[in-house]
């Protein structure tokens, strides 16, 4: 009798179907995520052209990439996925401090990158118009860059709530989502430093 | 009732502990043919390259062939 009334109350559509086997959020996160290797494999697909079908000296003559510089700012991307995956492990056990901690050691590694990264483009030498090498370098890096800066703000967001008393054991998606994203930040990083610095 | 994660199929993006786990492989995958190719150079590094891959695929295939089917 109750829930005839409720449904007789209840206005406008109904609600949308929901798949059991994957929260909306975390589906949404992942389809942005498919987008996103998407771009970046057009990305890499100039690069390879640049790289090995065009027959460009490699790298561009003239030209020195900081592989050393590039590689410490490596460790500390990859050292920020370890701290971002503390930060989720400590809200899980409910403890929060961990949680604040791991956040914001997270976010200001990444921090630590993407400034690391600006210095690296005022020294390096050579301009994105100077040669195909130069420019694919510039586009692959600051598309990832561009990554970097948006998972900041997400991770941003997420420190200013755990610090303001947000998520529990049970409920804690404002920080998985940016945990998802942020390992495939990593992993692209590996990727584009593998590929363009080191081989 | 969500799926136990033991009998999912496997999927780097579902959660923040599958996507490190992803991490540390892509690590592992990487490095090892970063390494090959500067002491071995191209061809080791070209070789450790195909030997991962077929052996992720393969790992992967067999894995999944266990799955219980999707819940419909």
């Amino acid at each position: 009798m109750e829930a005839h009334a409720a449904a007789e109350q209840h206005h406008g559509p109904p609600p949308a179907n929901v798949s059991s086997r994957i929260d909306a959020r975390v589906l949404g996160m992942l389809l942005f995520i498919g987008s996103e290797i998407m771009l970046f494999g057009s990305f890499f697909t100039a690069y390879f052209f640049v790289r090995v079908v065009n027959h460009d000296s490699w790298p561009a003559k003239g030209t020195h990439l900081p592989v050393f510089v590039a590689g410490i700012n490596t460790a500390i991307l990859v050292t920020s996925s370890f701290t971002m995956h503390w930060a989720l492990t400590s809200i899980k056990r409910g403890n929060r401090a961990g949680m604040r901690a791991g956040l914001a050691l997270t976010f200001f590694m990444g921090l630590t990158f993407l400034l690391t990264q600006i210095a690296e483009y005022s020294r390096i030498g050579f301009a994105p118009n100077d040669s195909a090498f130069a420019t694919i370098f510039f586009s692959l890096t600051g598309l990832h860059g561009m990554h970097v800066f948006i998972g900041l703000l997400l991770l941003l967001a997420a420190t200013i709530r755990a610090f303001r008393g947000h998520y529990t054991p049970e409920h804690h998606h404002g920080v998985e989502i940016p945990g998802i994203y942020w390992h495939f930040v990593d992993v692209m990083w590996i990727v584009v430093y593998v590929t363009v610095y080191v081989l | 009732m969500a799926t136990p994660p033991s009998r999912r199929t496997w999927n780097p993006l579902r959660s923040e502990q599958e996507a490190f786990q992803f991490l540390i492989a892509a690590m592992g995958y990487f490095g090892a043919i970063a390494i090959a190719s500067a002491f071995g150079g191209v061809w080791a590094g070209v070789s450790v390259f195909a030997v991962l891959t077929v052996a992720s695929v393969a790992w992967l295939l067999n894995r999944n062939r266990h799955l219980d089917p999707p819940a419909t």
